[in-house]
């Protein structure tokens, strides 16, 4: 048998086993092992048990990724969020929709220091939700809103996905961060638009606030700017060549511990926010060293230069490659988690999509981009699990009624990054 | 029975603890890096609180950071796709999990033996890290202890998960 078939039926047998609900990261190991001990020998096999998690582990690149979880942890734990929607409200309350708009680019902000899209949903929506339902607006436009903003935090860097990525990848963390900025905007931007459609087409859907004054106004920049500094510190540290992203990241994780103390974090909050972010570290790793050991199969599988001969041989134009890959992507975002997704699907895509003659990073952020679609997209949609958690109340498919503006708006940034990559490029 | 899994899971919380100060050495560590760089730079070189090891401390430092708080979070830290097992019975999932644990111990018991081995290769051959000159040996001895405990812990688990399922 040869070696890329044992791979294929490795592939196979693993993804029997996630929908048997094993566990992703004892998948990737089990399959990883199973077929590495196949194609070379037992013994080879056991040994990447050594060398697998310890070259991982102690990898000096991996270590900015407890430390975004530390950053968005305290942010959270601050409570900053309550002060930036405010903040945002008093910009955009009056106009009818205005506090949808507000709960938004709340979350656009709040991804500036939180890496992850679910603690950027669960913050904003502890916050924003009961608000928004006090203002009568429709919970379906209420939800939907606050879970399709979270997925702001997968691609406006400090993004962990991003990070994943560039580091499967062989890529430079900084710049996949800078190439993260317009797409991330962009995204902001076209949730807002959203938002207004759905607001002109159905103004029973959200009502007018109370109007502000200028003074309250600027009085409600104040929430912005904990943020803004630590994000001009990281972004402007890597983009200016002070920091490392390491180092970013570890001067991100004290800025915000600085501003939570001065917020008035306890020790208990500060202990709570430790074990939160060992919990998500751990989840992470796992799975890191799992997707480490499976890459040893992939490569003496060769199933990807064997997928590579393959659809080289079909002679495909780029864009029909392109378009595979983007829809395997959607469909496994429908049923899998996003970070978990990249590690299993990057290494077998990744050399398809560069034979292609793709560049990494603007695949990485397309790519990303495609797996945030999974977030909010049913049937797993784990943001809208999220919003579902903090508002038990509300029906699940009226959060999913409520996301479908915004998936438009995303298939539209999609369009929009292939149709012209230098929005994803132009800033390197 | 009982003792011993409320040991293992005392252990395994000792163990999340540490590593919870692990990621603050990583953290501290880069700060003092960066800020013993910044002032190396503003005094132009007069000022030299710079370190050697600092990218050794933060990598074990990681290293411990994640091999401790897994057998914590053995249970609790794992991403499962539970869209296509719906209408399972909660027994069934009981022993799925159960078998998916113990799943977790063999890899903790695989890593432990080969750890455990890699100790006396490097023992005998003295090797050090680069920059701090520890040891090796001692680097494989703790993550043994981890991973060992991530075994035991596996299967302990695992068999409260398979007991749970039968009640």
């Amino acid at each position: 048998m040869s070696a890329a078939l044992i791979g294929y039926i490795c592939i196979a047998g693993m993804l029997i086993l996630i929908a048997l609900r094993c566990p992703i990261a004892l998948a990737m190991a089990a399959t990883g092992f199973i077929g590495f001990a196949s194609i070379i020998a037992f013994d080879p096999a056991v040994a990447l048990l050594e060398s697998g998690p310890i070259e991982t582990l102690s990898n000096y690149s991996f270590s900015p990724i407890p430390m975004f979880i530390l950053m968005g942890v305290f942010a959270s734990k601050a409570r900053m969020s309550s002060e930036l929607f405010n903040g945002a409200k008093s910009f955009f309350g009056a106009w009818r929709g205005g506090m949808a708009l507000a709960a938004v680019t709340s979350c656009g902000v709040f991804s500036a220091i939180s890496g992850s899209s679910l603690a950027t949903a669960a913050s904003m929506a502890r916050v924003a939700l009961p608000e928004m339902k006090k203002n009568g607006y429709a919970p379906s436009l209420a939800a939907g809103t606050l879970a399709a903003g979270g997925t702001l935090g997968i691609m406006i860097p400090p993004s962990i996905a991003l990070l994943l990525y560039a580091l499967i990848t062989e890529q430079s963390v900084g710049q996949m961060f800078i190439a993260g900025v317009i797409p991330g905007l962009l995204g902001l931007l076209l949730y807002c638009g959203a938002i207004a459609v759905t607001v002109w087409l159905k103004p029973e859907l959200a009502q007018q606030g109370e109007s502000t004054t200028i003074k309250e106004k600027i009085v409600g920049l104040k929430g912005l700017v904990p943020f803004g500094g630590i994000f001009t510190l990281i972004i402007g540290g890597i983009y200016g060549g002070f920091f490392t992203p390491t180092e970013a990241a570890a001067v991100g994780a004290l800025g915000a511990l600085v501003i939570a103390i001065f917020r008035g974090m306890t020790f208990k909050q500060f202990k709570e926010s430790i074990e939160e972010t060992l919990f998500l570290a751990a989840m992470i790793f796992f799975m890191i060293v799992g997707a480490e050991i499976f890459g040893y199969f992939l490569s003496v599988s060769r199933i990807s230069y064997d997928l590579v001969d393959l659809v080289v041989g079909w002679d495909l134009p780029p864009y029909a490659i392109l378009f595979a890959v983007l829809v395997l992507y959607m469909l496994l975002g429908c049923v899998m988690d996003s970070i978990a997704m990249l590690l299993l699907t990057v290494p077998v895509v990744y050399p398809v999509i560069v034979a292609a003659g793709f560049d990494p990073i603007w695949f990485g952020i397309i790519s990303v981009i495609t797996v945030e679609l999974g977030l909010i997209t049913p049937p797993v949609g784990m943001n809208v699990f999220v919003l579902k958690s903090v508002a038990p109340e509300i029906p699940i498919q009226e959060i999913f009624k409520g996301v479908f503006p915004f998936v438009l708006s995303d298939f539209v940034r999609l369009a929009l990054l292939i149709l012209f990559p230098w929005l994803a490029l132009g800033l390197l | 029975m009982r003792t011993i899994m409320d040991a293992a899971k005392k252990v395994a919380f000792y163990m999340h603890v540490a590593s919870g100060v692990f990621l603050i050495v990583m953290m501290v560590t880069i700060i003092l890096d960066v800020i013993s760089r910044a002032v190396f730079g503003a005094t132009q070189g007069n000022v030299d609180l710079t370190f050697n090891g600092g990218v050794e401390i933060v990598s074990y430092s990681l290293l411990f950071c994640v091999l401790f708080a897994f057998p914590y979070s053995v249970r609790r830290g794992q991403v499962i796709v539970d869209l296509f097992t719906g209408g399972m019975s909660e027994r069934l999932k009981g022993i799925l999990a159960g078998i998916y644990t113990l799943g977790f111990g063999l890899l903790g018991f695989g890593m432990t033996v080969r750890f455990y081995d890699a100790v006396w290769r490097l023992h005998d051959s003295g090797e050090t890290t680069q920059d701090l000159l520890i040891p090796m040996e001692y680097i494989y001895g703790v993550a043994t202890f981890a991973v060992a405990v991530l075994a035991v812990r596996g299967v302990l688990v695992a068999l409260q998960q398979f007991m749970d399922s039968g009640r």
